[in-house]
């Protein structure tokens, strides 16, 4: 009997066009993602880890399959009325219970599974990194197929298969298909996943709960490989171990308890209610009334009336239904934890920002994209079918209602969806704010988000009423517009060649909206006219193919131009010149009015100026010394021009013939004193000028440009805006010799167009003191900016003078001193605040409705220049000038010599408002007053290891100021996130560290390893020796025109403070990578007399060096650490009465016992609580103290 | 008066099959019955009339109009009960009824009102008018949707399979009123139920593997029979014995014994009795001829 039963649930679902569908999908998904070669830098394509990693990730969608089965699988009695039958033969509930749920579990299995196989075909493709690639090791896969695939597919079938046999409902089974794959996506935001990418990194403790939450396994597998190194990556198998076992085994066991509950809840009984008994009928007095025959019209206002009463119909299917709700409420959810995740505590540090509007609209705008179109998608099937799969389609389609009115109120009730999902958005937004007690609403912008996300919403629907209308079936045509909306609106498209806007079907541009800027220029109109008028097209077509009575098929096409009256010409016509129209004025604007470059293209052009000009790279260059630049801003008009007088000097020690001069943004009246033209590439933009007599060592020459730039809108441009202009003038300056960066970075396409191979060398000690490559000179400049009136205009410099003239504010900056050549030119309607501070004037320049931080941005100013007044030297300049810029630049703010830029949503809409919040506003505004001195006062040589002076002496500023205003809580928090970032990132990285005396520029080891470093250092010879040797290094350094600084410097200086038997610790630090494992265990608590504390507790510690060839060696260790003993957890501390002891203790053991008095009733004990030391696990440097 | 035009119907279906065959027929005021076997046409029939779908070849024809070619304007005159129909769930009958008018072009609230009021209390529909059709046994769906095929100014009605599920008490309320509506339209019965026809319909058809196999009036076809149909009581094991030898057209029992009639001239042998003909006679007579 089962046998039979199983066989012939078998030959059903394979049978099911969705089975071959599906098991091809993931075919080809698996096959593109194998043939894509996606990996972190330097791990194997087909590495165990990057198999398994791919294959979580694309398991998340394994839901969608399971849906389709369970629907054919289990609702299929139901769809075809076959319940009676079926549920009246002898078939037992066990049987009919486990064949079903055989069938869908063994049908999603294979055809997910085609996935492997398509990875490994795709991985097979000869256009992969052959490095890169290992061996086939079918165990791999079999393993994966194993501990990841057969579980995720089981629990997620029985959760899906559960809820589709109990409800009986389709709908019910989508629904709880989407939830689980929303749910998973709200929960990888809430944890701040890896798989986001964020750079923030997760929450160790979190990471542990998620990684036994996550049914899919993916945050187990995070948890696994956290700090896994590139070698483990590539070598390493998944253990069926630790959280991972404990993830699966809890998970099915928890599905196998779904599975024996919805069996026992399981009703094998016919699903229809009983029909009310007849004695009703007798009761109610029925009217003596008569059936007549009634005058009928088919006019206008029938076609309004049956308009409305369909849409009615419609609706109340919608929304009167339990599926809606669950969507509402999963929808509700979604975006309180995307706000909640993106607003409050996002920044690294806990602290939230302001839920201003365009922020909470910003975070939610993917998600509505996302769930809207899902939904539309759903929907569009549902309502188009609806009447058929309730056979109600007799009775409506023989009406005299038109083809028109039905079509409309389908449309219409579908529109309604992504705008109820819109509405119920704005509700939680506006709800947040008030909670936060925000009542700046900014209704303007919510009404904008309708406009914005609305257009995407709009076309969607009428591409899936087109495809429902055109494919004539239900699943096939959501699948294929899943498809669409995939493809163009991810980077798929890209990859398949469609890269012109104008092919990505539905694809809107981005929009960015800054509470300075607004929208700004934008293209998005154009394209929504495009889109819409295109949708509308479509819209026509699927309205002459609606199905209202079975057609043979030719007539079906027939029917489209079949009495095709007057007005259906006209509309047919103005909607294709409309969208005609709209499309030339995109094609003119991309590719008539400015060149249109293909990545493709974009490749030839590098590969052509690597091949023509690599053989300038090594020419003597000129070195820029002097600088006059006039820059006029227009925008308003979006455009700008630009003037350069140049000084250039031949500080090398060679006579300087030639000079390449590539631009970066088209040059006109280039002029080189002395030297011809020799050559003039339009295409790559390149000059080569020869000099009419060389130009001999110490000789200077002139050298002159002007730019004139305009924008038109459909070329994103973030530097000049309406208002918040910031152009950096790298952005635009041409380099004067080869450039090195527009050379393809990309291994294989190199590998494809027989370019050679990138080499990376080995930094060691000499090189950097050698290296003349990056020597650069510290510049005059001079500067006449000019913007409308109502702007201000700012660069660095001291402000000459500033005039009005043609209705136009013109300002004169000249710098007192050379200054390092980082400059940028700055316009918007700005409020200002000035205060003079010991002869320094603090001005801040913002966005006049962003006053909420500025006070703090102040005094944060005066604490650090008062410390580095005091510790490291005089400020040269006469004012520090702090300015805003949008939100659309992803730094957190920069420093130019005297003027900072600092970005809106990084400063000043962080929600400062709670004091027991880390002050992330004074913690930024010191990381930048500081590099007044770090970067700009002393310039270290631009070599490896100069991000020791700029980042690394910044942080320390900043941890040493922080600790001024806040106590050790503030430090431990810096220490804790600097410390997660060297690990958590260094797992990245794409080359092999290097010690930090030699670092070039790494993020986790400026940001991270600096940090930790300089603390471990100033922890060791305390903050005035630091200090000292900062001020002296200042002192001997600061006037060099030409930076000689190298970390090599900073050593020598930092031997003479230090004690002889410690130096070696300086060199583990600096010289070294270096990496710490320390743990401490409580013991023993003992009360003693005098109402103080013994107690015991034993520390584990171990020393880790990574060697060249990156192998991980264990040091012996011997050195100073501290010990503290808290009466709250050293991560949550308020003050630093908190801290009963904190004293340094000699660690020369692996093992070693401690016993300490204290005179406060202790609660916790660390080792390290700074967290001077990198430890990957910290976790387990504070142990709890227990009772007696 | 209404006239009804088939000429020359197909109907093909994408799997090969023809459900029509060269049909043609025309109908006017009055109730038509069309009877047939089940898988005789019967319902592709009333689908191609009712513009559900287009046939492969042939003439609809209402009033003059095209049915194929111009649906919309034929559709003002429809009132359609399908053999199977399903309905919104959640939604009252009342409410259900009133939306179907609306469709229909019933534009004037009072006109709607009433007409649905009166079709609710001629269904026996009124005491559950609040209830959702949806909850309905089959027998009060099949009301409803008889009442909802005679909304609006339906010229050409035409009601498949209706008696279906009715009782005996429901069914001749709902053919008295078929009746009363028949003497100004339209009304096509398509059923296999030779009693529905019999009692109503002063003009039949009877339908079999997509042709028209007789058309007339029950009585006068009914009396073409008149002296050629016998009956015996046989052992039920001879039948094939029968069978072999005599037009056997129908078997059946009755009172307990098993009876065979058979179509003949004069009587076939000993032990047959003429009976009087009626119109069951006539119809398997019909198709039993049809068969060879």
């Amino acid at each position: 009997m089962m046998q039979s039963l199983i066989n012939f649930e078998i030959r059903y679902q394979q049978k099911q066009k969705s089975f071959v569908g599906f098991a091809l999908l993931f075919l080809i998904l698996g096959f593109l993602l194998g043939k894509q070669g996606f990996a972190p830098p330097n791990v194997d394509f087909n590495s165990h880890f990057q198999i398994f990693y791919n294959s979580a990730l694309i398991s998340l969608s394994c839901v969608f399959p399971i849906m389709f089965f369970c629907i054919s699988g289990v609702l299929r009695d139901k769809q075809y009325e076959m319940e009676s039958l079926v549920y009246a033969t002898p078939i037992q509930k066990n049987n009919f219970f486990l064949s079903r749920f055989y069938g869908v579990f063994l049908f999603s299995l294979i055809s997910f599974s085609t996935f492997l196989i398509g990875f490994f075909l795709g991985t097979q493709m000869p256009n992969l990194d052959s490095e890169r690639l290992q061996n086939f090791e079918l165990l791999s896969y079999l393993w994966i197929w194993m501990i990841l695939i057969v579980p995720n597919i089981f629990i997620c079938t029985s959760l899906i298969f559960s809820v589709s046999l109990l409800s009986k409902n389709s709908l019910a089974t989508y629904m709880i298909a989407i939830a689980i794959y929303a749910l998973y996506w709200i929960c990888s935001v809430f944890i701040n996943s890896p798989l986001l990418a964020n750079t923030a990194p997760t929450n160790p403790e979190i990471l542990n709960l998620a990684a036994i939450a996550d049914p899919f396994g993916l945050s187990a597998f995070f948890e696994q490989t956290q700090y896994w190194s590139v070698l483990q990556k590539n070598e390493n198998f998944i253990s069926l171990s630790g959280k991972f076992l404990w993830n699966r085994f809890v998970w099915l066991c928890f599905s196998g308890l779904i599975l024996i509950w919805s069996y026992k809840k399981f009703d094998f009984k016919i699903s229809r209610n009983d029909p009310k008994g007849k004695s009703a009928e007798m009761k109610s007095i029925a009217p003596e009334t008569k059936y007549v025959r009634v005058q009928i019209e088919t006019s206008e206002k029938s076609s309004l009336l049956q308009f409305f009463s369909l849409l009615k119909i419609e609706l109340k299917y919608i929304f009167g239904n339990l599926p809606f709700i669950a969507v509402s409420i999963i929808w509700v959810v979604l975006i309180l934890t995307e706000i909640l995740s993106k607003i409050n505590h996002v920044e690294t540090y806990n602290d939230s920002l302001l839920p201003a509007t365009n922020l909470l609209i910003r975070e939610i705008t993917n998600t509505i994209h996302f769930f809207g179109l899902l939904l539309v998608i759903f929907y569009s099937g549902e309502l188009v079918w609806r009447e058929r799969s309730l056979n109600l389609n007799g009775v409506i389609n023989v009406t005299p209602s038109s083809n028109a009115t039905f079509f409309l109120a389908k449309g219409i009730s579908l529109l309604f969806i992504p705008i109820s999902i819109l509405v119920i958005g704005v509700f939680v937004c506006i709800g947040f704010q008030i909670s936060k007690s925000y009542f700046f609403f900014e209704i303007g912008q919510y009404i904008d988000l309708f406009y914005y996300s609305g257009i995407t919403f709009v076309f969607y629907s009428m591409l899936s009423l087109f495809l429902q209308n055109l494919i004539q079936k239900k699943h096939l045509a959501m699948l294929i517009t899943g498809i669409v909306a995939i493809v163009f609106g991810t980077s798929i498209a890209q990859n398949i060649g469609l890269e012109h806007p104008m092919l990505q079907i539905g694809n809107m541009p981005e929009i960015t909206f800054s509470n300075m800027n607004g929208y700004g220029r934008t293209s998005f109109h154009y394209f929504a006219i495009y889109w819409l008028s295109f949708g509308l097209l479509l819209t026509f077509f699927s309205f002459r193919l609606w199905k209202r009575r079975e057609a043979e098929s030719r007539t079906r096409w027939k029917q489209i131009f079949s009495k095709f009256k007057k007005a259906y010409w006209w509309a047919f016509f103005g909607l294709f010149a409309i969208f005609l129209t709209s499309g030339f004025i995109i094609f003119y604007n991309t590719n008539i009015a400015v060149e249109y470059i293909s990545s493709e293209e974009n490749l030839n052009r590098r590969e052509a100026y690597e091949k023509k000009y690599k053989q300038y790279e090594n020419l003597q260059k000129l070195v820029l010394v002097d600088a006059k630049t006039e820059m006029n801003l227009y925008p308003e008009q979006g455009k700008y021009d630009f003037k350069a007088n140049y000084i250039l000097e031949n500080t090398g020690d060679s006579i300087v013939i030639q000079i390449l001069i590539t631009e970066n943004e088209a040059l006109k009246n280039l002029s080189v004193e002395n030297a011809t033209l020799l050559e003039h590439d339009t295409k790559l933009g390149t000059y080569l000028f020869i000099f009419k007599k060389p130009v001999i060592p110490g000789q200077k020459v002139k050298f002159s440009y002007e730019i004139e730039y305009k924008s038109n809108g459909f070329t994103a441009n973030k530097s000049l805006l309406e208002n918040g202009s910031y152009l950096m003038h790298n952005s635009f300056e041409p380099s004067l010799s080869y450039n090195e960066n527009f050379e393809i970075q990309d291994h294989m396409e190199r590998e494809k167009r027989n370019l050679p191979k990138k080499e990376e060398e080995l930094v060691r000690e000499d090189d950097i003191l050698n290296d003349q490559n990056s020597s650069f000179r510290k510049i005059d400049f001079e500067t006449i900016v000019s913007t409308e009136t109502g702007q201000i205009a700012l660069a660095p410099g001291d402000l000459l003078c500033h005039w009005k003239e043609n209705g136009r504010n013109y300002f004169q900056y000249k710098s007192p001193h050379k200054i390092a050549m980082f400059i940028a030119y700055f316009s918007a309607d700005y409020a200002v605040q000035k205060e003079e501070y010991k002869e320094i004037s603090i001005e801040q320049y913002y966005h006049p409705p962003h006053f909420f931080n500025i006070d703090k941005i102040e005094n944060s100013s005066k604490m650090a220049l008062d410390y580095c007044l005091q510790n490291f030297g005089d400020y040269p300049l006469d004012h520090l000038r702090i300015a805003e810029i949008p939100s659309l630049w992803n730094f957190g703010g920069q420093a130019l010599p005297g003027t900072i830029s600092m970005v809106e949503d990084r400063l000043y809409l962080i929600d400062d408002r709670n004091p027991q919040h880390f002050d992330l506003v004074a913690k930024r505004t010191i990381h930048e007053v500081a590099h007044q001195y770090w970067g700009h006062i002393l310039t270290p040589k631009n070599t490896e290891g100069a991000a020791i002076f700029t980042e690394g002496f910044a942080k320390y500023t900043e941890a040493v100021v922080m600790e001024k205003l806040y106590g050790k809580s503030a430090v431990i928090q810096l220490s804790e996130q600097a410390n997660e970032r060297y690990f958590s990132e260094r797992a990245f990285a794409e080359q092999q560290e290097s010690p930090l005396y030699l670092s070039n520029g790494e993020s986790y080891l400026s940001y991270g390893k600096n940090y930790i470093s300089m603390l471990a250092t100033k922890e060791l010879i305390g903050e005035e020796k630091v200090n000292s040797v900062l001020k002296s290094l200042l002192g001997k350094f600061k006037d060099d025109v030409e930076p000689k600084l190298t970390s090599l410097d900073f050593l020598k200086e930092l031997y003479k403070v230090t004690p002889k038997n410690h130096q070696n610790l300086i060199d583990d630090w600096f010289k070294k990578i270096i990496t710490y494992d320390l743990k401490v265990d409580f013991l023993k608590l003992e009360k003693l007399e005098n109402e103080s504390y013994k107690i015991e507790f034993e520390v584990t510690a171990r020393k880790f060096e990574d060697k060249e060839n990156g192998e991980v060696v264990s040091v012996s260790i011997d050195e100073p650490i501290q010990i503290g003993v808290f009466t709250e957890n050293p991560n949550r501390l308020q003050n630093d009465d908190q801290i009963i002891y904190l004293k340094p203790h000699r660690i020369n053991k692996g093992k070693m016992k401690f016993s300490i008095v204290v005179k406060q009733l202790p609660k916790f004990i660390t080792i390290d609580p700074l967290a001077t030391r990198l430890d990957a696990k910290r976790i387990d440097n504070i142990d709890r103290v227990s009772k007696f | 008066m209404n006239f009804l035009q088939i000429e020359n119907l197909t109907k093909i279906y994408p799997n090969g099959v023809k459900a029509l065959d060269n049909l043609s027929l025309n109908i006017s005021n009055g109730l038509f019955g069309l009877l047939g076997p089940n898988g005789a046409g019967k319902s592709s029939l009333m689908r191609s009339i009712a513009s559900l779908q287009t046939p492969s070849s042939g003439k609809i024809l209402f009033n003059g109009n095209d049915i194929v070619e111009n649906p919309q304007e034929v559709r003002k005159h429809f009132g359609y009960l399908p053999q199977n129909f399903g309905v919104y769930p959640k939604i009252s009958v009342q409410e259900l009824l009133n939306h179907l008018a609306i469709l229909k072009g019933v534009n004037k609230q009072t006109d709607r009102r009433n007409q649905v009021e009166a079709l609710l209390v001629q269904t026996n529909l009124y005491a559950h008018r609040k209830k959702a059709v949806a909850t309905f046994s089959g027998g009060m769906k099949q009301r409803f949707g008889i009442a909802q095929a005679l909304l609006g100014n339906p010229q050409l009605i035409i009601v498949d399979e209706p008696t279906a599920g009715l009782d005996p008490e429901e069914r001749n309320r709902f053919l008295n009123l078929l009746s009363e509506i028949g003497e100004e339209v339209i009304v096509i019965l398509s059923t296999h139920i030779v009693e529905d026809v019999r009692d109503l319909c002063p003009e039949m058809a009877i339908l079999a593997n997509g042709k028209i196999i007789a058309q007339g009036n029950p009585v006068k076809l009914t009396e073409s029979l008149e002296g050629k149909i016998w009956s015996k009581s046989i052992n039920k094991e001879l039948l094939e014995v029968y069978k072999n030898r005599f037009n056997v057209i129908s078997t059946r029992f009755f009172a307990g014994k098993f009876q065979i009639q058979v179509f003949s001239n004069e009587k076939p042998e000993d032990g047959f009795n003429q009976i009087p003909p009626d119109l069951e006679n006539y119809f398997f007579s019909k198709l039993s001829s049809q068969q060879f």
